[in-house]
């Protein structure tokens, strides 16, 4: 653990910016995003870090929302225009998020190209939440406000300090590199950082004490599978898909290829399992026709089968989803009761 | 850089036309593409992209690939309008195919419909291949009428082969038809497949399955005896673009055959 002071560390941001671009986050407006630092534009005004995550899911700089995944005819040496970043200040819940995606698209059978050489050569400097925000629920889904692992960097402040937790051998390099005047740190900061943390997370644990999960999603799940409730619990569900769109789990894509003058552009796009147009097959069948089969699906694929394949749940409490949704759709509400009546059949079968 | 999504060159040989609505695409890789009986292509068709097919090809002829597809939508529409010497791209093999070594020493029930029968051909010739490790294989086939009969041309040869017998019906008749008229699931009420040693393999629309399912349970088939071709819509191939699953299974990387037993306790399985 090292300490750097405020002015050391903008000496160093503006030293590592001549090597990356970056992406830091905003503070102002509640409504925080990164925003784009060009290579050699940085001003110490940009410093900046988010109180907690932004709007924007950290997944987008590893898996673009529209990105071209391939060209055909092949032509030899196509231009590659792939930029490794600097990605400073996302928070603990979005780097667990990108842990969940990687099962899929690094781990699997077909580890998918894009994504893992993104995920190799960005650098991640995450800092800690310094409060909870109103949706937040990270605790709820047994992870923390603070990062503890799969960062390059971290930067927690105390005061007009701050102390620098070295997560990889990349961000001891970056350290070494780039930033110049960092100090053992003490305990006495290292335990700022603890009194913070724990602050933080109680806020987070406060907030959402009134939702209490007995058994595990899955099981409230699997007991549900052919209910009718789902109907129930997405009735003001619009299908805008935007919960999907801003989880930084969610990982649905699709592709399709447009004309260029000399060659075809396969492009991937974000797809939502909102929409119903996501599974329709030729002559008119689209299985999951429902909305509320839809509704179900999600809930289904992020806490029952991502825990049968993968082991864990593919959700790590950032409230994106709440926030976003037109129709007051809560995901801990509908984990509730879901698991209410799971309850209720059982002391029903009791009696 | 070279992604999983890159389709590889692939010229078109041949095209046949196989019935009004379904042509089959004799394709000559750049380099042979092993599959297995079962294993799904995704086939591009240049600037319209890409659609998910069955070889119905042997998996023992390397060299060219054969692919058989009915006009259903936009990309199938180009498909039919290719010519020998175009250009199309292929990635794949995707999924796991048949488990042609839990079929030896069995019985199999082979239930085809429409252009179902293309994928099932790859099997067929797998069978085929090897006659002598399989009890018997007894195909039923069903197409809407008689000009929509796939792969006529080898009818009389396949009932030729020891051990093999096919029977086709249509749903409804035209002029020199003097074969069966009705469903496929009419073929199934009498036959003498030996319920305690066979396989049943089906694959066709999903109204179809659902329906050639229930035939199967009624005549006594047990759940993990039957296997079905969910043909779900995919894009990726790999298990990864997240559309194609039933319960935890995804069709494209667990299938598309897949065991009954494995997904019937799942309300969405036909749709
Ligand atoms: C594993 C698998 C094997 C198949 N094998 C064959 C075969 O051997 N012969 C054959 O004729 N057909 C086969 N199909 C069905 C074939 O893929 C569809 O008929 C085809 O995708 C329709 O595309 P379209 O553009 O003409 O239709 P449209 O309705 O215009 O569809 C537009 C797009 O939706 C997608 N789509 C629509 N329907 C399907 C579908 N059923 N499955 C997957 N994607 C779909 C495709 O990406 C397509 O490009 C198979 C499907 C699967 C999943
Ligand atoms: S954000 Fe809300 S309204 Fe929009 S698709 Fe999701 S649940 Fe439905």
């Amino acid at each position: 653990m090292f300490q750097i002071s405020r002015q050391k560390l903008m000496d160093g941001f503006k030293r590592f910016n001549s090597a990356y671009p970056f992406y830091i986050t905003t503070a102002q407006d509640e409504n925080y995003q990164f925003q784009y630092i060009p290579i050699n534009s940085w001003e110490e005004t940009f410093f900046a870090i988010s109180p907690i995550r932004t709007a924007q899911p950290l997944k987008s700089f590893f898996y673009q929302p529209v990105q071209k995944v391939a060209e055909y005819p092949k032509t030899n040496g196509t231009e590659d225009d792939f930029q490794p970043l600097a990605i400073i200040g996302p928070k603990a819940c979005d780097l667990q998020a990108l842990k969940i995606i990687d099962k899929v698209y690094a781990e699997g059978e077909y580890p998918d190209t894009n994504y893992v050489r993104a995920r190799k050569n960005h650098i991640i400097i995450s800092t800690d939440c310094l409060n909870a925000g109103k949706y937040c629920f990270c605790t709820l889904m047994n992870y923390q406000p603070y990062p503890e692992s799969d960062f390059d960097l971290n930067l927690s402040q105390i005061d007009d300090r701050f102390l620098i937790e070295v997560g990889s051998e990349k961000g001891q390099e970056i350290l070494d590199t780039f930033f110049k005047g960092t100090r053992k740190a003490p305990d006495s900061l290292v335990k700022a950082r603890e009194k913070l943390r724990k602050k933080v997370t109680e806020q987070v644990k406060k907030q959402n004490e009134n939702f209490h999960y007995y058994q595990s999603h899955q099981n409230a799940i699997e007991r549900h599978l052919d209910s009718e409730i789902w109907a129930d619990l997405g009735k003001t569900c619009v299908e805008c898909g935007i919960c999907t769109q801003i989880c930084p789990t969610c990982h649905c894509f699709l592709l399709y290829d447009l004309p260029r003058e000399d060659r075809y552009e396969r492009i991937r796009v974000w797809d939502s399992c909102f929409f119903a147009g996501y599974s329709r097959m030729a002559g008119g069948l689209t299985p999951r026709l429902k909305l509320a089969d839809r509704f179900k699906n999600r809930f289904y694929h992020k806490f029952d089968s991502y825990v049968t394949n993968f082991g864990v749940e593919a959700c790590t409490g950032c409230g994106r989803c709440i926030e976003g949704c037109m129709g007051n759709i809560d995901l801990r509400v509908v984990l509730t009761e879901l698991e209410k009546r799971v309850v209720l059949k059982e002391n029903l079968d009791l009696i | 850089m070279e992604t999983i999504f890159q389709p590889l060159e692939t010229k078109v040989l041949d095209v046949i036309t196989e019935t009004p609505t379904i042509k089959t695409l004799v394709l000559k890789p750049p380099e042979p593409i092993p599959f297995r009986a079962g294993q799904f292509m995704q086939l591009t068709v240049y600037g319209e992209g890409e659609a998910p097919f069955t070889p119905s090809s042997s998996p023992f002829e390397t060299e060219t690939m054969e692919i058989t597809i009915l006009k259903a939508g936009r990309l199938t529409e180009a498909v039919h309008r290719l010519k020998p010497g175009d250009m199309v791209g292929l990635r794949g093999p995707f999924g796991k195919g048949y488990p042609l070594h839990k079929f030896e020493g069995k019985e199999l029930l082979v239930v085809g419909g429409g252009v179902g029968l293309a994928p099932l051909r790859a099997l067929l010739n797998a069978l085929f291949h090897d006659l002598d490790k399989f009890k018997r294989v007894s195909i039923k086939y069903g197409a809407r009428n008689p000009d929509e009969l796939c792969f006529r041309r080898q009818y009389q040869q396949w009932q030729q082969l020891p051990g093999v017998d096919l029977e086709v019906t249509v749903d409804s008749a035209n002029g020199n038809w003097d074969g069966k008229v009705g469903l496929v699931t009419n073929l199934l009420d009498d036959t003498d497949i030996h319920l305690d040693n066979a396989f049943a393999v089906s694959c066709g629309p999903e109204i179809m399955l659902k329906f050639v399912t229930l035939k199967f349970l009624s005549i006594g088939f047990k759940a993990d005896q039957i296997y079905l071709s969910m043909n779900r819509k995919m894009s990726c191939g790999m298990g990864i673009c997240g559309r194609c699953n039933i319960g935890p299974y995804y069709l494209c990387k667990d299938g598309p055959d897949m065991n009954f037993a494995d997904i019937q306790q799942y309300p969405d399985v036909f749709g």
